[in-house]
This record gives structure tokens, C-alpha cells and sequence, in this order.
């Protein structure tokens, strides 16, 4: 054996590509598209059922509704109490829920495959009977309520409102998906009821089930179980458009805090962009992992934060692009402004073949690690479905990824990014802050509680 | 509907290898995916330290990114993101681990970066590096710590439920004033003292070839020098004399109750019924506490209960959140009435099915990553020199019955012998109720007082 030499990394061995496992794609009698991946590794099946719409729905003046009426689809169906449908399913050790994001809302499940028919039954039920019993609404509003006077307390969610608040305004993406203290208060049963009616239907609604099942047994139980959905057309969702974006200043104000909770950004393109896979590379080079340039800036060269993130945030319209990170007061305004030249910098200057080749390894490289469990399959296949992306997605966007040099990818971010529109929002002391962030853009301080009577 | 009949988990397979210098290491293959985890233990943690010096293992633990004689300064990160790896690392009570997942064609590269590390880290650390990470590690402690709502609440009731001189009296994080006082000596003394070989734990999990992964491990950890071997856990702490209670105020809307138990250590067969006794409290909804007082009487917004794998002792929690205007008191009560119903009659059959289904698809769930699989793997050699235990504690929490649940309650979970503690709001940060606004408060429940 030859001497080990430490001072330079072994070279690897040669890479086995990794593509993404086959699927079947079936639409079903009711109308909805079935997506049935087979993962036999494990003895469970995860589930899930998703409906086109989402907190983006909310009608301007009911901000939280979609939410709310989501989260009641567990609560009860004509048949079973919410208790019932808990102890059902947790009987057997699995779990099942429901809720609403930005694209979509859904239901999930996990069983043991053992109980995979108990499984889909209880998921068809709450996703199809709903009863939204007056008892059922009345508690889950009130516990809505106390997680609204919570997220009071949590600064990483008031500059999340404050952020969608700023850069959305009154478009779809400008409330906070839980709704606030006055909508929840004023939505009204008939209003939940009306709501769900009026989406009651397998058009456009898509299942993914991911695990250690029999596809064709599977597409065949899914047939049966979700008959009964219907196929009415739903009602047109809003436009999904953003205002036009400007360089502005938003402070909330948390006096005394031990930190302030920072970020950056605008609002981007939609997930089925054609230029996603540009700008998935562009932002791990910026801030998609540990290496990037603004953790490196903000952490390790200046220490002032214990970490720096970026993202262009997918949802089915004009998703933000945001810096998020939480530093010490006194760096706010100096963290600011090397997050404003870091998104300036990729914008403007092209990226070095070796940084540029780095990010196309790591993003090939980690791909396989979101495959290993069932929901992280489930993800992947579920933006299949959500985005209305092509089956083969995955694998041409790796293929993709390989393709693209300094000059594309330059050209792609001039387009997606601008730090001159860029909204920064700081939830902290605002004393201070006010002041020092004022040479970034007008300022408006907001406060983080509302005034004791 | 039948209760499902107990399915028994699959045995992983699993190879073991000391090298001479006392380093452990375990190897599980599994080629489902072109990936390797692997996950280095060091059986040392803020346990090692001591007042007026605490938060030093992870700071510490910090500092082993930073480079060492070989690999400059975030070249560990840059190395391992550069192919497409994953990497971190986390400090507890009892251990510190280091790992990575790698495509598997880079099991050599992780080989080399860990080996660098544990072999040759002193060339590699200076003041500077010391100096930004001390900032960082500041910033980690006031975004997890300082500035959460009830962030000083777990450190109270650890501090509570301890005497000072035990090491698990002091947090993990450390207090700002002992992150400020580190010292590049403290590193040199920490490094040679505690990241030995014969201190360590080394587990490969996924795609390799098992001979070529054993030859590589020699290469690279074989001539590192063994040290002074293992040392012996902290001692276990009795339980509480008495009952020790605590107030604190915060910028919270909603007050906090939380109730701290000293039990027996981690892998001891009372630290398994006490798992599960914590699930037929709070694991679902389903669960006693969620149905009562979260659904029924609406007294809680949430509710929690864990018992945490500690080494000395364990101790068990359970953390409830009150609804607007449910006083503290009132929400205690309740969830004495529950602990104490624990004692005094043993669980239904069904709930213990319920619960030890809840495991078992917990424990697939987990198992279905290398990295978790990888962790767990080194955990049970670290502290019971016993890998093979992935299995053979799912079929511990299978066989546990009613009586050593209750038995459990009775012995340890007693009003007399805890750490209470309450967070309030203080009194400014109180958001107004909105005039002519609904009352929020169940009327079934006692008017708050």
C-alpha cells in the first residue's frame, strides 16, 4: 500500500446517474388524475389528494377562508365525528390530515400498507363528505384565533406577513394564509358551506399515492373510493398577477428584541416558469446552501447571523423571491445592504465557470437524497400534478442543468431579479432601524401587537 | 374493526469493526440508492463541561468546520456540497455527531474530510476563525434562545429540575457570558481530551462495497493515535426532593405550563414505558390530553409530552400552551387529574395498540433515510455498544404492558418530585380584544379568573 496522502481530496469514483422512478399517470372515471408511485422499501403508503384551490381563492374582505374550510375537512363528515376519524386512523398507528397552502389544498394520509383500504376510505370521506358541523366551526375558529394571537408573539411569522403584506398588497398573495383577527371573526358558516360547495368536484383535483402498493390494485380502490366526488366545473380562481414592485422599507416594531428578523425580495415567477431550472442554479450559487454566496458573506466572513437563505418560492402565480435571516440589531443595516450588492452582483457580473460548476454538481448531486423516503417522493410527484409539470420533468430538468453556461444563466437572472425593487422588511427594535434602513427606501414602521385598550 | 396483529420490523443488516486505536465502526449496506451516509459520534457533549464554561462543545463543535491541516477553512462544506453531498452536525447533553450523505462514488472524499478532522485539526484553528464563530454562535443562541416566545423556558426547567453541579443544569447553547470567554486553549484542551478515536463511533449506511469500505477506513483512521478511552457518564440524579416551581414572564400571548420528571436513562426498559406512556398522553389526536383538554374542554391550544434519551437519567416532559383567558392553574389541574389517572389505572388495551402502532410506522418512516438509519446505528453503539438494538427496541415498546405503564406513572411521575414552570404574558404585550367581539372562551369551562 502507497503512502496516504492527505493534502489534496481522493478523486471520485464514476457517478451512476439517478433518474427519477417510474410512475403511472391514470385519469380516473370521477375525473381526477391519479398519480401511483410503487415503493416497496417500506411497509407504508402515503396519500394524498389535492384540490386546485388554495389560500390564493380568499375572497378579498374573508382572508383566511380557504384555510379554515380545509382544515374543517377533518373535523367531520355526514358519517364519522372528528373524534372518530382520529381514532380510526391513529388506531392503526397512521395519520391523516388536511390544510391549505398557496396551490392547492389537500388531504393527506399515511398507513401501514396492511390498511391501506381503511386508509383511502377515511381519506375519500373527509375529503368528500365534509359535514362542517356549527360545534366543529365555532372550536376550529377559536383555535384559529389563538394561533393568529400566537403568531403575535413569533417574529419570523410577522415578517412573513409584513413581507406578503408589502410586496403583494391586495392581490391574491397579500394576506396571511391563516387569515387575521377581523376575517376570522367575520366568516360565517353559510360562507364555509357555500365555499366548499361550490368546489366540490374532482375536475381538476389530482391523488398521489406513493408506497408499498399493487398499481393496479391501487387505481382500481381509488376508482371506487372517489366515485362519488362528482365533476362540476369549479369556479374560475382569481387572476394571479402582482402589483408592480418598488424599493421600500417596512419595520415592525419589537422593542427590546435580542435579534432582528430580516427579508429581502420581490415577487418572481410562477413554478412552471420555463426558466426555472436557470433559476433554481442561479439561487443555490446565491443562497440555496451553505456554501452560497450570501451565508458565506453573512456568516462566516462577517458573523452576523447564524445562517442566510434564498428562494424563489413555488407556488402556481407570481411567487416571491426572498432573502430570509435573522441578525444582531446593530448589523441590520450593513446585512441589508450586502444582501442588496450579493443579489446585484449575480444579477450584473457572470458567475466563474468553477463556482457556476459547483452548483450544477450539487444540485445533480443532492437530487437522489429527496428520493429515499415516501414523502419525499410524494413531494416531487405532487408538483407534478399541483404545477401541471410533464412527467418527465425531473429527469430533463437534470439533464438541463448540465446545458447551462454563465452567459444563459446571466440572462436569465437579469430577468428574474432586481434589487431596486426589492422590499426589506426588519422585525425588530424599530427605534433604531427606522433610521439606519431609511437610505434603502421610504419606511413604514408597523407595530407588532396591536395597542392594550 | 380488528385491531391489526404486531408487524414486525425487517432486521437491518449490519457489520462491526474495531480498528486498533479503539475506533468503532458499523457498517449497514444498502444499495437502493447510488448514496452513502456517513455519520461520526463522539461520545462527548455540554456533559463534559462545567459552570463558567458551558456552550463549549458546540461551539467547539463549530469550530470542526472550519478546517483542519489538509482542508482549509468551509472546505468541508465546499468539498462535500461540491458533489452533491449534504453535511451538519449537532451537540446534545451526551454526544456530538458529524455527518454527510454523498453520492456513493465520494465515500473516499468523506473518508478523508472526517479522518482530517479527527486526526489533524489543531494546524487548522486560529484565533480569527475562534473570534467569527464565537458572533455566529451568539446569533444561534438569540435566534433559537433570546428572541422566541418561551425561547428561556426549556433552560429554566432543566435548570429547575437539576441540582447546579449536574451537568444537565446548564443548556446545551451555553450563556452568552461563556460563549464570550472561550478560548483558543479551551480548544487545544477539549480536542485532545475528548476527539479520540477509542471515543468514537463511525457508521457507513448505503451504497458501498463492505471489504473496500473497511480497507478505506483503516487507511484513514487507523494511524490516528488512540486516546484515553471512554469515560464514565455523568451520575444519575435522584429525583426531586421536592416540588420546584418557577414564574416567568415573557413577550407571550398565551401562558405555558410545563411539568419536568427525572426517570431512568435511556435504553433501561422503564425509559420505554415512559415513551409510550407519553404518547397515550399526547402522541395524536386521538391521545388522552389532546381529546380533553385540547378538543373537549378547550382549556389547551396545544399539547405535549416526550421523554427525552439522556444518558445519566432520562426525564420526561409535557408542555401545554392555554387558550386566551384559561389561567395556568386551571390548565394545570387538569393535567394533574390525567398524570395522576395514569398512576391509578392502567391504560386500555386499545390505547396501547394505538400507541405501539404509532411506533412501529414512526419507526418506518424514520428508518427510510440512510442518514437517520446511519444515526440511529452510531446512537446505540455510543451508548449500549449495541447496533442490533434498531430492532429489538421496537420489540421492547411491542412487549411493554399496561402494568409497567402505570407502574411508570406511579413511581416517577409524581406532583411531589417535578420541575413546574410557568410562563406568563407580561402584562404590556397583551394584544386587545377587539370591542364587541365574540368571547373566545368555551362556556362550558369555569369562568377565568
Amino acid at each position: 500500500m502507497t503512502a496516504l496522502d492527505r493534502s489534496r481530496p481522493p478523486s471520485p469514483l464514476a457517478d451512476v446517474p439517478c433518474r427519477f422512478p417510474s410512475f403511472r399517470r391514470e385519469r380516473l372515471a370521477a375525473g381526477l388524475t391519479a398519480y401511483v408511485l410503487e415503493q416497496r422499501r417500506t411497509p407504508l403508503v402515503s396519500m394524498r389528494l389535492s384540490y386546485p384551490w388554495s389560500g390564493a381563492s380568499d375572497p378579498p374582505d374573508r382572508s383566511g377562508l380557504a384555510a379554515f374550510v380545509a382544515s374543517l375537512l377533518e373535523d367531520g363528515t355526514t358519517t364519522r365525528s372528528s373524534r372518530q376519524i382520529a381514532e380510526e386512523i391513529e388506531s392503526l398507528g397512521g395519520s391523516l390530515g388536511s390544510g391549505a397552502g398557496w396551490s392547492s389544498a389537500a388531504v393527506s394520509a399515511r398507513v401501514l400498507s396492511r390498511d391501506l383500504d381503511t386508509g383511502l376510505e377515511l381519506l375519500s370521506d373527509v375529503a368528500s363528505n365534509p359535514a362542517f358541523a356549527e360545534a366543529e366551526v365555532e372550536r376550529q375558529r377559536r383555535e384559529r384565533l389563538a394561533e393568529w394571537l400566537r403568531r403575535r408573539d413569533q417574529p419570523g411569522a410577522l415578517a412573513e406577513e409584513a413581507f406578503s403584506a408589502a410586496v403583494y398588497g391586495a392581490s391574491p398573495y397579500g394576506h396571511s394564509l391563516l387569515g387575521d383577527d377581523s376575517s376570522l371573526r367575520a366568516i360565517r358558516r353559510e360562507e364555509i358551506v357555500r365555499f366548499w360547495t361550490e368546489r366540490r368536484t374532482a375536475r381538476d383535483a389530482s391523488l398521489v399515492v406513493v408506497g408499498d402498493v399493487d398499481t393496479d390494485r391501487m387505481l382500481a380502490a381509488a376508482e371506487r373510493a372517489l366515485a362519488g366526488l362528482g365533476s362540476a366545473e369549479p369556479p374560475q380562481p382569481p387572476p394571479l398577477v402582482a402589483p408592480p414592485q418598488r424599493r421600500r422599507v417596512v419595520v415592525v416594531d419589537r422593542p427590546g428584541a435580542a435579534q432582528t428578523e430580516l427579508r429581502v425580495g420581490h415577487a418572481g415567477p410562477p413554478r412552471n416558469h420555463p426558466d426555472h431550472t436557470e433559476l433554481l442554479l442561479g439561487n443555490t450559487i446565491l443562497g440555496g446552501k451553505f456554501t452560497s454566496r450570501i451565508n458565506l458573506n453573512l456568516r462566516e466572513r462577517h458573523g452576523f447571523t447564524y445562517g442566510a437563505h434564498s428562494a424563489f418560492v413555488d407556488r402556481r402565480g407570481p411567487g416571491p423571491f426572498l432573502v430570509w435571516t435573522a441578525v444582531a440589531n446593530q448589523a441590520v443595516a450593513r446585512a441589508s445592504e450586502e444582501i442588496l450588492a450579493e443579489i446585484a452582483r449575480l444579477r450584473d457580473e457572470p458567475v466563474e465557470a468553477a463556482e457556476l460548476e459547483e452548483g450544477i454538481r450539487y444540485l445533480r448531486g443532492v437530487f437522489p437524497y429527496g428520493l429515499q423516503s415516501q414523502s419525499g417522493l410524494l413531494g416531487r410527484l405532487e408538483e407534478i400534478a399541483v404545477y401541471g409539470l410533464d412527467d418527465d420533468h425531473f429527469d430533463r430538468h437534470l439533464e438541463e442543468l448540465t446545458t447551462i453556461g454563465p452567459g444563459r444563466l446571466r440572462r436569465v437572472l437579469r430577468e428574474h431579479l432586481d434589487p431596486e425593487k426589492a422590499t426589506v422588511v426588519a422585525v425588530g427594535p424599530a427605534g433604531a432601524l427606522a433610521s439606519e434602513l431609511a437610505r434603502f427606501g421610504p419606511v413604514q414602521v408597523l407595530k407588532s401587537v396591536p395597542a392594550a385598550a | 374493526m380488528p385491531i391489526a396483529t404486531a408487524l414486525a420490523p425487517p432486521p437491518l443488516e449490519i457489520e462491526r469493526h474495531r480498528l486498533a486505536n479503539g475506533l468503532r465502526l458499523v457498517l449497514h449496506r444498502d444499495a437502493s440508492l447510488p448514496l452513502v451516509a456517513i455519520n461520526l459520534w463522539y461520545h462527548t457533549g455540554s456533559k463534559n463541561e462545567r459552570r463558567g464554561k458551558t456552550g463549549f462543545a458546540h461551539l467547539f463543535e463549530h469550530m470542526l468546520f472550519q478546517g483542519s491541516a489538509h482542508v482549509g477553512a468551509n472546505e468541508h462544506f465546499r468539498w462535500v456540497q461540491g458533489v452533491g453531498g449534504v453535511a451538519n452536525g449537532s451537540t446534545w447533553y451526551d454526544r456530538t455527531n458529524y455527518y454527510e450523505t454523498l453520492p456513493a462514488s465520494s465515500l473516499e472524499l468523506g473518508l478523508w474530510l472526517e479522518s482530517d478532522r479527527m486526526g489533524f485539526l489543531l494546524p487548522g484553528m486560529t484565533a480569527e476563525k475562534l473570534e467569527t464563530q464565537r458572533q455566529v454562535v451568539m446569533n444561534e443562541r438569540r435566534q433559537r434562545v433570546d428572541n422566541q416566545p418561551y425561547g428561556r423556558a426549556a433552560e429554566r426547567v432543566w435548570e429547575l429540575l437539576f441540582p447546579p453541579e449536574h451537568p444537565y443544569s446548564w443548556p446545551v447553547i451555553g450563556t452568552m457570558e461563556d460563549i464570550a470567554a472561550a478560548t483558543l486553549d479551551d480548544v487545544r484542551e477539549f480536542f485532545s481530551t475528548w476527539y479520540v478515536p477509542d471515543n468514537a463511533v463511525l457508521t457507513l449506511a448505503g451504497d458501498f462495497d463492505p471489504g473496500q469500505a473497511v480497507e478505506l477506513v483503516e487507511r484513514y483512521f487507523g494511524e490516528i493515535p488512540a486516546g484515553r478511552g471512554p469515560r464514565p457518564a455523568p451520575t444519575a440524579s435522584g429525583r426531586l426532593a421536592g416540588e420546584r416551581f418557577d414564574r416567568l414572564t415573557d413577550r407571550v400571548q398565551l401562558p405555558r405550563i410545563y411539568l419536568a420528571y427525572t426517570i431512568p436513562a435511556y435504553g433501561k426498559r422503564e425509559w420505554y414505558a415512559a415513551d409510550l406512556l407519553s404518547h397515550v398522553l399526547a402522541g395524536g389526536k386521538a391521545s388522552r390530553l389532546h381529546r380533553d383538554l385540547v378538543h373537549e374542554r378547550e382549556l389547551a391550544q396545544s399539547v405535549a409530552s416526550y421523554a427525552l434519551p439522556t444518558e445519566a437519567c432520562g426525564s420526561f416532559h409535557v408542555v401545554a400552551t392555554a387558550k386566551p383567558g384559561v389561567p395556568p392553574d386551571v390548565l394545570g389541574r387538569a393535567i394533574d387529574e390525567h398524570l395522576a389517572a395514569a398512576a391509578d389505572t392502567p391504560a386500555h388495551e386499545t390505547e396501547l395498540e394505538r400507541v405501539r402502532n404509532r411506533i412501529l410506522t414512526g419507526y418506518f418512516a424514520e428508518l427510510q433515510t440512510l442518514d437517520r438509519r446511519a444515526d440511529l446505528l452510531s446512537q446505540l453503539t455510543t451508548y449500549f455498544d449495541r447496533p442490533e438494538d434498531v430492532t429489538s427496541e421496537i420489540e421492547t415498546y411491542q412487549e411493554i404492558d399496561a402494568g409497567e405503564l402505570q407502574d411508570f406513572a406511579s413511581r416517577s411521575l409524581r406532583p411531589d418530585h417535578r420541575a413546574r414552570l410557568w410562563v406568563e404574558p407580561a402584562a404590556s404585550e397583551l394584544a386587545a380584544p377587539e370591542p364587541g367581539a365574540p368571547k373566545v372562551a368555551d362556556p362550558r369551562r369555569e369562568a377565568p379568573g
